[in-house]
This record gives C-alpha cells, structure tokens and sequence, in this order.
C-alpha cells in the first residue's frame, strides 16, 4: 500500500499542473489497491523511470496492458472449425532517453536489443502482484537497455549527415486520469456456434463458389495505460465481429472473390440472425454473379462511387495519409523502407473539392441511432482525443497526430491508435466525416454521370458499389495489387479492387463487369470530385495497420467509421487487372 | 537436422486402441479421392499414378506458470489435410532427388473438425487439384533437367516409389479428460517453489496435452487412422552470470496417460533440483577447450547417438547426391564397435520405465510400423526406409514420417543402443578414472544433462555434429570431488567418434524430443545407456555478454 502511495505522488509531481484533485486522487487511490494489474504497473514504472545507471535517465516513460479474452469460431458450408478461446494479456513498454528534442525513438535502431530477452511480452493470466511485477520488471529492463542503445546508434548515424529539418521528437501532454470498470458481457457461445454454422451453410446454394468461409470473434477486456506525466487509465476494450467471404473462379480461370462484415463495440449489439444472413447472402450473390459476368476493358471517364463505395475510398485513401509519420532515422544513404504520406507536407493546401469538409470526432457514439465503431476516450500514447476538422473548404487543415512531432502540428492530437515500429504509434482516423456542403440528388448525380460519358465519347459510363476494403484477398493478391500500382505510377500503395463495377449505359441499362482495377487511385483523384449526394451512408470496419486493412492480418484491430456521401469523379483510369489466369481444375467440384 | 528435448507434438495411448469401422472422415476422404483419382486419370497430362490423403488432428492444450501465477492457458483442436500426389510412374516422378532439391506437393489445408462431407470434399477437391498442378509442372521440369545429366550408377536403375500392400486399420486413442484447473493448481504450486531461488531471472513450468489422431488414405485403398495422447511436464528456469553468459536448465517428464505423470514429490524435488543446479551453476568455472576421457550419461549418450549415428541411417539420404554417404556401403560391415546393438523400433511404447516418445502404429505413408534391426554386434544390417528405395532395399519398413505440412521421408523412430558390454555405474567411473590416468589428462568429464544438438550431413561441408550438454562435471582420478562447469558443447566428426566407445553402463535411459529435419519436427526416443568414451572434444559454448538487469527483482511475497 506504501509503495502505491508513493508512486502517485511521484508520478503527480512530474505532471503539468500539479495539482490532483482530491476526488480525482482517491479514485486512482481505490483503483491502485483493489486492480493487482494497475497496481503492478504502477510499482515497476515507478522503479524503472528513475533507472539511470547506464548514464541516460529516462525523462519519459508508459507501460501499456492489454487485458483480452476472446472467443471465436469459423464454419465452411455448415461445419465448424473448433472454437478458440485465448486469454492473453500483451504488455507494452516504452522507455524515452535523452530529450524530447533528440531522443531513442523514431528510428530503425529504436526496437533493436541486442542481448538475451528474458520477458515473453505478456502479463500472468492470474492477478497476484509479485509474479506480474516479475515480468513487467524484466519488460521494463529490456525497454531502457534498448532506448540507451537506440539513442547511441541514432546518434551515431546522424554524425556525418545534416538534416535538412530538425524537428524534436516528443510533445509532452497533460495528465488524464480514466478509471472505468469493464465488465465483460456474457457470450452466449452455443448460440454463435449455432448461428455461424447456419450462415456458412448459405453458401452451398452456389455450387459455383469454389471456396467461403464465416468467422466470428469477440474480445472483451481492459486497456491500461500509465505514464510518468502522471496519466492513469483502464477502459474498456472491446470488440465483435461478423465475417463471411467467398471465392469463385470465372470459366477463364479468373479468381474472383468478396467478404463483408459486420462490427460492433457492444458484443450485445450485434445485428439478428435475419440482418447477418442477408449480409452472407449478398456475398454469396456478388461472387456467383462476377463468375458469371462479362470482363471489363480500360476505362477513362466519369465514374460515379455509390452506396458503401465512397465512404470506402475515403476510408482506404484518407484513412491511411491523414495520418502523416516521419522517416525514420537509418543508416546513412539507406532509407528505410516505409511508405510515406501523400499527404506530408501539404497543410494548407487544397485536396478536396472547396465545398468538402473532412472531420473526424472519436467522442461520438453513434449516428442516427447507429453506433460509430471509432469512439475511444484515450489513444495508444494516453492522449485524450478532440474533434478534429481535418479539411475544411477542401483545404487541408490538420493532420492525425501521435506524440511525434510533425510539421505544421503544434501537438499530439490523440490519435495514436496501433502500435507501430520505431517505438512510435500509428495515427488512424476514428469516426471520419465527410461533408458536402453542395449535394444532389443520387438521380441528378446519375444523370450527370451520363452527361459526362457522353462528353468524353464514352459509350457507357462507370458506377462503383463496392471496394475490396478491407480486403479479402490474399497476402499474395496484395503483392501483386502493390506491384502493380508500382507499373502504373501509383506508388507502392495498392489501391484496392473495385468488387462492384458496373457499365452504366445512357439508357438506364447496367451491366455488372469483372476483372478491372483502378490506375493510380490517391488524394490527387479525390481533387477532381464534381458531386456528391444528398445522403449519407455509414461503413464500419476494423484497421490494423496492414495495407488495404487486410482482413485477418495483424494483432491489433481498432475500430474505425467513415460517414461519407456518394461521390462523382469527373475522370478515374480503369484496367483490366492483368495477369495469367490460372487454368480452372480439370475435375469438376463435388455434388 | 537438430534435436531439442522442448516444444510439443504427439502423443501415445493410454489403455487399448480398438480397431474398428471406418470413420466418417475416412468414407468422407474416400469417394473424393477416388473420384478425383479417376477422373485425373481420364483427362490430365501428365496423368497422377498415386494420390494420397493424410489428415492430422491435434487436440491440446498448454498450461504454463511462473512464480505461482498462470501465465498461459491455451486450448486448441484442429486438423489439417496434406495432399500428396505423384504423377509419372514409379519408375520416375515427381517426387525423384535431383541436386538436393526437396520437392514438396502438400500446402496443409485447415479442414473443419466437424465430419461435415460438403465441406471436407470441397477443400480435398481444392487440394488436390493445386498438389496436382505443382506434381505436374515439377515432372516436366525434371524431365528435361535429367536429359542433361548422368545419374550416380547405383542409383541410376532405382524406382521413385516401393511397391506396398495396401493396409487398413482403425485404431483411435480413447477419449480422456483433462482437469485442467486442477493441473492449474498444481503448476501454480510448483512453480512458486522457485522464489527461493532468488538468483533466477525467469523459470517457468508447463503442462502441455495433447491428443493426436493422424488419418491416412491412399489409391492404392491404404485406409488408416491411429492416434495417442502425450502429456509433457516441463520445469525450465534461466539466468545470467556476472560475466553475462546465459545459463538454463530444464526437466520434463513425459507421459501417454496423465496418470503416469510424475507425483507431487517428484515434481517438487526437480524443481528444487533445477534451481540449485542452476544457482550453482552460475558460480561454476567456465569450461575450456578439452580433449580427453568421458562418460556420458544414458540420456546424452541418447542425443549423441541421434546426431552421429541416427541420422546417417535414414534412407533417404542415399539417394541424394548432395548428401555424405556415410554408410553408403556399409551394409554388412562393422560400423560400430561389436559390443553394440541398435534397434529403431517405433512399435515399443514404454522402456526404462517412461514412455516412449517415437512409437505410432502406421507410418506416414500408411505403412505398418515395424521394428528395425539397424546394426547387429555392430554391424550394418538395414536403414530406416520409406516407400523411396535405396540401393539393396527397395521396400519401405515403416519410416516414412512428416509433420503435418510436409512430404515424409526416412525418419528415426525409437532408437534403442543396446550393448553386450555393460559395466555398473561406479566400474564405469572407476573405468574412466584409470583413462585418465592411462591418457595422463588432468581431468576427464562427466556429461549429466544435455538439452539436444544437430548435425551437418551434406557434402560440401564438414560432416561434424554438436550436443550440447547443460550439466557437465570435471572428474578428477586422484579422488576430489567432482567439479560442476559450464559453457561446453561436445563437438566432432561422427566415424571418428564410433570407434572410441570403450564400455557402457548397465542401466539404459530415456531421451523423448523432437528431431528437426527435411521432412519437419517428428517426435522420437532414444534409449542408451552410459557411455565412456575414451575421447570427446569439447568447445566452449558461444556466449552472450550483455549485462543482466538492473535494477534488483521485484519482491517476492505479497506485501498487505
């Protein structure tokens, strides 16, 4: 209880302002004593902020803990794969030495340690102090041995080199302290296991889809955060999905496939049984329909994005630029290979239309009655999140921010939301609104389209319903997307697959069309933005870091929505994704 | 090709297994191999001669514990198909050893563990056709590769594939059930043992179980399916020297049936055996560079017989032309001294009173295990065989092994040393203190725990191997007492070091581990006794020299 108390006061005194609240510091009192987890972060980052024995005091430092337990279950055509239940309580240390204006973060050395790892980067399941300590000192002890020798080798490596902007490399924040007390829910698991053995079977009404699958998930648990400026916190953390997707392959071999899934942050909220069949059920149509559709040719033109498809080009293309990160620090003449924003370096200047607006606003819960999937309280660096007007007047006006300074930002603006390499966070959009302040109707938009075709010398325009975001495909499917972007001067960002394209002829006829991609899809396109639409549609998905937010990959999801209008580009490239087409099997699939 | 005493696989059998009709999943396999196997026959070029389905089905868990609090629960059960099919004929396919190429095929697809039939066919289906595919395209690759080139003669003449009868036989493990909070308990209570040893930086104990089903199928109407249980205790702990070298020490305890697993008092007392070992450890004298005298004990001398002599019996490797060829013409000769025996038997569950690691019923090729005398009085009788036929052998004995993932190939099972020259324990150190006096060495060496090793035996490279030993004492013959040291790795050349076994012990000792080679981890046993040997070569252990951490550990008890 000693050592609790003291640790407050020493984490209080380093804060701006110092002065606790009472109230405030009975609660954090009450929450030390009774949470073993807390408590032990507390006791251990109190010890190691004073560590100094290798000659450079830490000025900085936050332990991270993730307390999850999750359920899932996955079914192909009315048969289960077993059910997995994990307990798992991953700890993040980080450790800054030296100065905010130069220290051991931000470059390729930053993670890199050298000697014999002893903590297994997880916490005890169970909650006796002692033991949780143990592995939190030996995570905090590789965490100072490795800022000591990253800000050396950084050091070292920027000797002969002048940088041609010196930014610092930290923005202090302001203390918070949040103490929820997460409650997990009852999943009734029999019942999911039941439900998603259903929805796969919705599948076996195709014969021409060659593979499917449905999954579901949830994770429920608590987030800690602790940090020296005195922040202090445990929320919620939960989440559940929904998954379904399918592959088919045309008679010229060509691979086909699409997924959908739901989300929601309140496992009790998940849609009914009727809502997630029609979603598998639109899956299993989109597939057998482009198996069976004509392939598409080289387009250039007016292409109208509707429905779910706009807010999916916003989420993919801004979600992923707005937040601008520097370059890390390398060996000399060896740049690190890390994509950079389209978006660095353009604060001020124009990237939409000047009648859209971009705001992204984590503290709402829910729109029309629908919840948002981006709402937090505090992000991955323990900074609490405001709204932000990202564009306004088509003009960039902020960026997402971590705590690493970027040009331009006066300060972190909470939006740390995946951990990233180079002891640093990845910034993410939350809730992303985009706002038209001229609209038209989805009629007069369509027409428009067709005027534009029509004076281009088009003979059919194109209208977009659907991306491949997150993606569905392959890791594989993905190098060749990025490949491919890299051909056609896209950069090395793969821009994700139109799912839905459609030729829209002047006479109101559409024709769904298969194997087309778009050529160089990034922010310059959105600038050529001639409409959007009277009403807005919500699309919900799970980020996690991984290009095209690759459905499956990575460890760490969070939730994000984008809120966006149907939209009308005045010319985007189509071609057709090129590539040799697999020879379909020579036996026929079974009955 | 590496042998470690931790990770997890496979497990044996508790009471009986029944043989019975076939299961569900069998008949489910069945109609679609066959139907794909007809019907690529009709059409494809280049057409399949063989096609085989193997299905391996885990069901486990792991719990683990530190300093009295559960850091790890898993549970898992999953199956996964491998597809392997050969196109061409015996004679040649796509399978032959070209320039040690290690063809693959298989791509282990995730299967549902429910028996549902629309699903698994469509996934075998999926399969086949892709391992189909990849068997055509590597068969026509190699037949222009071979226009250019001349095949080694002894091997020129040999067929790609052995004729076997087919085989079928049903033999699942029963169900048990696993209390695991009450093993939590237990680990808990084990693991807290180890706060009094303050000088430890982790230590860790684990239980890890599992049920392994492995389902075979072939065209040739091979149906097989046999499975066991394996429960693994494992007591583990590290630290780091003043000098920074890291030192660790394990125990484990193996087991078909969680009722042979080891009682509170033996479990406590190894536990208290690691970390006195491994606090003394840390104050021990490193070791130097020696040439001299040693006795291994049964459980070293089981990894050393593993490395240089295990591995150079397996088959396979006489087909390849980048490989040693160690034994290559040795069949009927003395390779060993002729006190000693070796048997590869993967059909003996328990020796020396602990079960064995390496038995199963059926190969992975769907061959019937069998036991294999490999040299008699130290000579070379047989090699461990596949269905791949080596020169003087073209039929397979039941050693054609894979983990899930990969193509089988000749593996070690069971390896049993025996020996007609069996001395007891204090006339073997009594033996190897007069060796050292005969030798006029300083001291000679007694090999107590090793953790596992490796060896190289492709050309082109030394054909060397390594143990590496985690509890080595110096024996001296003037009487002092033993001294325990640190940081030796046993080092050399395998036909070198046969021919310097001079006597064993009379008692024989289980090692159960998990070879690493072409065809993936494999669980084997090695049962031997103590070896003394008349000259080992041991080199330091490479060393890590960062500092150990810095601040002092936490404390131990709870504070209220």
């Amino acid at each position: 209880m000693k050592g609790a108390t003291f640790v407050l006061m020493a984490a209080m005194a380093a804060a701006q302002p110092p002065k606790p609240d009472p109230a405030v510091a009975a609660k954090i009192h009450a929450a030390l004593n009774t949470d073993p987890v807390l408590r032990a972060m507390a006791e251990e980052l109190g010890r190691a902020k004073n560590l100094r024995a290798l000659g450079e005091a830490v000025y900085f430092g936050e332990v991270s803990v993730d307390d999850a337990e999750s359920f899932s279950i996955s079914a192909v055509l009315g048969s289960l794969y077993a059910p997995q239940r994990a307990s798992i309580r991953p700890v993040r240390p980080l450790l800054r030495v030296g100065q905010p204006a130069f220290d051991n973060t931000g470059s390729v050395y930053s993670d890199y340690f050298e000697g014999t790892r002893f903590d297994a980067g997880v916490l005890p399941l169970d909650n006796a102090v002692p033991a949780l300590r143990h592995a939190l000192w030996l995570a905090l002890d590789r965490a100072y041995k490795t800022a000591y020798g990253a800000l050396g080798r950084k050091a070292a490596a920027l000797r002969g080199v002048t940088q041609s902007e010196v930014l610092p490399d930290f923005w202090a924040s302001t203390p918070v302290v949040v103490i929820e007390t997460p409650s997990r829910v009852k999943i009734d698991e029999a019942a999911w296991t039941q439900r998603v053995r259903k929805l796969s079977a919705v599948f076996s009404s195709y014969p021409s889809i060659a593979s499917s699958g449905v999954d579901f998930q949830v994770s429920q648990g608590a987030s800690y955060y602790l940090n020296t400026e005195g922040t202090i916190a445990r929320v919620h953390d939960r989440i559940a999905y929904v998954r379904a997707r399918a592959a088919a392959q045309a008679p010229d071999g060509m691979a086909l496939y699409d997924g959908d899934s739901v989300e929601s942050l309140d496992p009790q909220r998940m849609p009914g049984e009727a809502e997630l069949a029609q979603m598998v059920e639109a899956v299993a149509k989109n597939v057998a329909a482009l198996a069976a559709a004509p392939l598409g040719e080289s387009y250039t033109g007016p292409v109208l994005l509707e429905g779910i498809a706009a807010a999916q080009a916003f989420a993919d293309v801004f979600g992923a630029n707005l937040g601008v990160t520097r370059r890390p620090v390398s060996e000399p003449g060896r740049q690190a290979p890390v994509l950079s924003s389209e978006l660095e370096g353009r604060l001020g200047l124009r990237v939409l239309p000047e009648w859209m607006d971009l705001v992204d606003d984590p503290g709402q819960r829910e729109l029309d009655g629908r919840p948002l999937l981006g709402f937090y309280l505090l992000d991955l660096d323990g900074v609490r999140p405001r709204r932000l007007t990202l564009v306004e007047k088509g003009v960039l006006k902020a960026v997402l921010t971590t705590r690493q300074p970027v040009k331009g930002m006066d300060g972190p603006n909470g939006r740390s939301r995946l951990p990233g390499a180079f002891g640093l966070k990845i910034p993410r959009i939350s809730n992303l609104f985009v706002q038209a302040r001229v609209t038209e109707s989805e009629a007069a938009m369509k027409k428009r389209l067709l005027e534009l075709a029509a004076r281009a010398g088009r003979g059919y325009a194109i209208v977009i319903r659907k991306l491949d975001f997150p993606s569905f495909g392959s890791v594989e499917d993905l190098r060749q997307l990025a490949a491919q972007a890299g051909r056609s001067g896209g950069g090395n960002r793969p821009a994700p697959l139109p799912v839905l394209v459609y030729r829209a002829y002047p006479d109101g006829r559409e024709e769904l069309v298969r194997g087309l991609r778009l050529r160089s899809f990034g922010t310059r396109q959105f600038r050529n933005i001639v409409a959007a639409g009277d009403r807005r549609y919500q699309f919900d998905y799970m980020d996690n870091g991984a290009p095209l937010a690759l459905a499956g990959a990575g460890s760490y999801v969070v939730g994000c929505s984008v809120v966006a209008p149907p939209v009308l580009f005045e010319e985007l490239e189509l071609e057709p994704a090129a590539a040799d087409l697999p020879k379909p099997p020579i036996v026929p699939p079974p009955q | 090709m590496l042998l470690a005493a931790a990770t997890i696989q496979t497990g044996s059998p508790a009471g009986e297994t029944q043989t019975g009709p076939a299961p569900a999943l069998v008949n489910i396999l069945a109609a679609e191999l066959e139907r794909n196997f007809r019907i690529l026959r009709e059409k494809a070029e280049p057409k399949p001669y063989h096609i085989s389905y193997r299905v391996t089905e885990v069901e486990g868990g792991t719990l683990a514990a530190t300093l009295g609090s559960v850091t790890q629960r898993n549970f898992g059960h999953r199956r996964v198909l491998d597809v392997t099919v050969r196109a061409g004929s015996p004679k040649r396919d796509n399978f032959h050893l070209l320039q040690g190429q290690r063809p693959r095929f298989t791509a282990s697809a995730p299967l549902p563990v429910e028996d549902g039939g629309a699903a698994i066919a469509r996934i075998a289906w999926r399969e086949t056709d892709r391992a189909w595919r990849a068997a055509a395209q590597r068969l026509m690759q190699l037949e222009s590769a071979m226009k250019m080139r001349r095949e080694a003669a002894e091997t020129a003449d040999l067929p790609d594939f052995s004729e076997e009868p087919a085989t079928t036989g049903f033999h699942n493990p029963p169900r048990q059930k696993f209390p695991a909070e009450e093993w939590a308990a237990k680990l808990r209570k084990w693991s807290a043992i180890f706060n009094e040893y303050s000088m430890l930086v982790t230590s860790n104990i684990s239980l890890q179980w599992q049920r392994e089903t492995r389902t075979f199928l072939n065209s040739e109407g091979t149906r097989t399916q046999h499975g066991r249980y394996f429960y693994r205790l494992s007591i583990s702990a590290t630290a780091k020297g003043y000098d920074g070298n890291d030192l660790n020490l394990f125990e484990s305890f193996e087991a078909d049936d969680a009722a042979r697993l080891p009682r509170d008092g033996t479990v406590e007392q190894a536990v208290r055996k690691v970390g006195a070992q491994l606090t003394a450890l840390l104050r021990a004298r490193p070791a130097e560079p020696y040439i001299g005298p040693a006795i291994l004990s049964g459980t070293a001398a089981g990894v050393f017989f593993h490395e240089i002599f295990g591995h150079r019996i397996e088959g396979h490797r006489l087909r390849d032309e980048t490989e040693g060829h160690t034994f290559a013409n040795s069949a009927g000769k003395l390779v060993l001294p002729e006190f000693l025996s070796v048997v590869s038997d993967p059909t003996l569950r328990r020796a020396a009173g602990t079960d064995l690691n390496g038995w199963y019923v059926y190969d992975d090729e769907g061959v019937p295990a069998q036991r294999v005398t490999v040299v008699e009085n130290g000579i070379l009788r047989n090699f461990l065989l596949s269905r791949l036929p080596v020169p003087g052998f073209s039929r397979s004995n039941g050693h054609g092994r894979a983990q899930p993932g990969m193509e089988p190939l000749s593996r070690q099972s069971n390896l049993i040393v025996e020996s007609a020259k069996r001395v007891p324990k204090e006339e073997l150190r009594r033996l190897l203190q007069s060796e050292i006096r005969r030798q006029n060495k300083p001291y000679g060496l007694y090999f107590e725990k090793v953790t596992g090793g490796f060896t190289r035996t492709r050309r082109g490279g030394l054909q060397a191997f390594t143990v590496i030993p985690l509890v080595v004492y110096r024996v001296y013959a003037d009487g002092r007492p033993d001294e325990l040291i640190r940081g030796a790795d046993i080092v050399g050349t395998p036909l070198a070091s046969f021919s310097k076994i001079l006597a064993t012990g009379d008692e024989a000792e289980v090692f159960n581990g998990y070879c690493g080679a072409e065809s993936g981890n494999v669980p084997v046993a090695v049962v031997a006794p103590a070896l003394l040997v008349a000259e080992i070569e041991i080199q330091r252990q490479p060393e890590s020299k960062d500092i150990p951490p810095i601040l002092p550990r936490p404390p131990a008890e709870v504070r209220k």
